[in-house]
């Protein structure tokens, strides 16, 4: 297996991926949506640690880092839906087009 | 002798987070048997002794003692706290201390206070983590801690739907942020190996390249959402005005400052050789920064909004200092940055906490209606006068001391660049009159509404928060050089790293 090969491919696809991400967040309106974009985001770091530790020989580091991102990860979503719960509670709805009070 | 390292775990940061935990259940079991107020008023003791301890503990820092005493501990390696993190902690454990005096008064009827003094220790724990880190990935999980106990600190409330709006909003663009941010880590990583500051730098001596420059954009543009500046700052103002007062203070005086320290020591600590374009794009966006927020704050209607507009302006301040400091290699210009983060946090929660007090009297925040407050509750209105001209930069307030150093570094480094950054800095200082002065004017105009609404006196643990840092800004404003001891400890630390 060729490993220039092969990290060429990872970055490619961990900058898809975070793309990816991002436009979810930016252009969707659905909350649960934009929760799923910013998980998608922290696949692409956490892909892009596993690859870092990989390329220099130390596929533990890389492993125990991306481990890292993903309990954070976990914990942000968690506050997120939480909140999520909450906006129901007191809107019936889950777009943010239709509960705009706030102005920019 | 004791290294810096583990002075900073075992004496600042265990006994944050285990003071968390522990206020926490004990809050939560004196709440089950005696009801919740008294759990709330025992988790405020306790998360009282907790940081008063710490921040008493913070004046026994051994310096730069014993390199290496105790090197036989792996996981020192990621703390590399200097003098720089020593002033953030001189700064904040005074303002946690004051805030959770002040919520002893302001919170006492809402429910699960014992989770909100909790928080706020965790919170202070994750700032202290961010400012004493010494790898990227320290760095990144202190910051995560300190921004997710934030989310829940800003929708506390959340009976009311305008916190809860204001913190799922919170939530998405700053995850976005430090998400932004961690991706440019990541790219360090697969570029040097390392997570550790001082390897990557040296793998990164030469001229940059290009992931090096991809590296420094997001970690700018990440960390950039956190400091509020312009145009990532959409969050602030809802973020701000939505939490509860002593938040807000914490939230405007310390909390987004970190976020700019958290860039500033990646600048120090992996880009140290492109001082030049850094300070570019810092004066850039500290110039865009303070002119928009100042203007957007004019056009507020509702007094929190308008003080968190301030905060994007100020930041701005701080940012220009910062920039011109790296642009034109001068002391004066870290000096001023890093006194106006001491200024600033002192005037902007004396603002914000006396802003709260006549809301929770009032029960309105539109300006408007504020009609002759200042003449039924005249310590608190007087307070926010102070504050108010400090924010301004009037002289005789700490806030006109540190904005001075700001100019003056501008004008000593005689390019046309440093004169146009310090006039734009005075113009902005006199545009923010043209929302301070009304908001003054209005509340000690005849009487109106509001003001017949207020009876009863302040509560003492209210009053003496407020008169506390009244007494800061008046003391700074005449003897700054008081403030200014841990300023120059930590600039020398700054000349160190950049070689001046």
């Amino acid at each position: 297996m060729n490993l220039a090969v092969n990290w060429v491919w990872m970055l490619t696809a961990i900058v898809v991926i975070a793309g990816l991400g991002i436009f979810c967040i930016v252009t969707r309106r659905n909350m649960f949506r934009m929760l799923m974009g910013f998980t998608m985001l922290t696949k692409a770091v956490t892909l892009a640690f596993v690859t870092g530790g990989t390329l220099w020989g130390q596929p533990g580091l890389g492993q125990t880092l991306a481990i890292i991102v993903i309990v954070i990860e976990a914990a942000v979503t968690a506050v997120g839906l939480s909140m999520i719960v909450n906006i129901y509670r007191h809107y019936g709805a889950v777009n943010t087009n239709q509960i705009k009070r706030l102005r920019g | 002798m004791q290294s810096p390292e583990l002075f900073w775990a075992m004496r600042i940061l265990l006994p944050l987070f285990l003071g968390a935990v522990v206020t926490y259940v004990i809050g939560k079991i004196i709440s089950r048997i005696k009801g919740d107020r008294a759990g709330g008023v025992v988790a405020a003791v306790i998360a009282l002794v907790v940081t008063v301890a710490a921040y008493i503990l913070c004046f026994t820092y051994p310096g730069a003692a014993s390199a290496g005493a105790e090197s036989g501990i792996a996981w020192l390696g990621s703390l590399k706290p200097d003098a720089l993190s020593l002033l953030m902690a001189k700064i904040m454990f005074p303002l946690v201390i004051l805030v959770a005096i002040y919520s002893l008064g302001y919170m006492k009827d809402d429910s699960g206070t014992d989770k909100y003094y909790a928080l706020m220790l965790i919170m202070a724990g994750g700032m202290m983590g961010v400012v004493g880190a010494g790898d990227i990935i320290s760095l990144y999980v202190f910051f995560e801690i300190l921004s997710i106990s934030s989310y829940c600190l800003v929708s506390f409330r959340k009976e009311s739907w305008e916190p809860i709006e204001a913190g799922f909003k919170y939530v998405i663009i700053n995850a976005l942020g430090s998400t932004v941010a961690i991706f440019g880590l990541s790219l360090l990583y697969i570029y040097s190996g390392s997570v550790s500051m001082a390897e990557i730098a040296a793998h990164i001596s030469g001229l940059p390249d290009l992931p090096v420059l991809a590296a420094l954009a997001l970690i700018t543009g990440g960390f950039g959402v956190k400091a509020a500046m312009v145009p990532l700052h959409s969050w602030l103002p809802d973020a701000h005005s939505a939490a509860p007062s002593g938040i807000s203070a914490l939230l405007s005086g310390i909390v987004i400052q970190v976020g700019f320290f958290a860039l500033l020591r990646l600048i120090l600590g992996v880009f140290p050789l492109q001082m030049q374009m850094v300070g570019t794009i810092l004066i850039i966006l500290a110039a865009v920064t303070t002119t928009y927020g100042n203007f957007i704050a004019i056009a507020q209607k509702d007094i929190k909004r308008m003080l968190a507009y301030s905060s994007v302006a100020q930041m701005g301040y701080i940012i220009l200092g910062f920039g011109v400091g790296f642009y034109f290699h001068s002391a004066d210009g870290f000096t001023g940055g890093l006194f106006h983060i001491e200024t600033h946090a002192f005037m902007k929660a004396l603002a914000f906490l006396s802003v709260g007090c006549i809301i929770e009297k009032t029960g309105t925040r539109r300006i408007a209606d504020l009609k002759g407050v200042g003449r039924v509750m005249p310590a608190t209105a007087v307070a926010f006068t102070i504050a108010a001209l400090g924010l301004a930069g009037i002289p005789a307030f700490s806030g006109f001391m540190s904005k001075l150093m700001i100019y003056k570094c501008g004008f000593q480094a005689g390019t046309a660049l440093g004169v146009v950054l310090s006039s734009i800095a005075i113009l902005n200082s006199i545009i923010s009159l043209g929302y301070y002065m009304p908001a003054i004017h209005t509340l000690f105009s005849p009487a109106g509404e509001a003001a017949a609404k207020v009876k009863g006196t302040v509560s003492p643990a209210i009053l003496l928060p407020i008169v506390i840092m009244v007494l800061i800004t008046l003391v700074l404003g005449w003897h700054p050089d008081l403030g200014l001891g841990p300023v120059n400890a930590a600039v020398l630390e700054i000349l160190n790293i950049i070689g001046g």
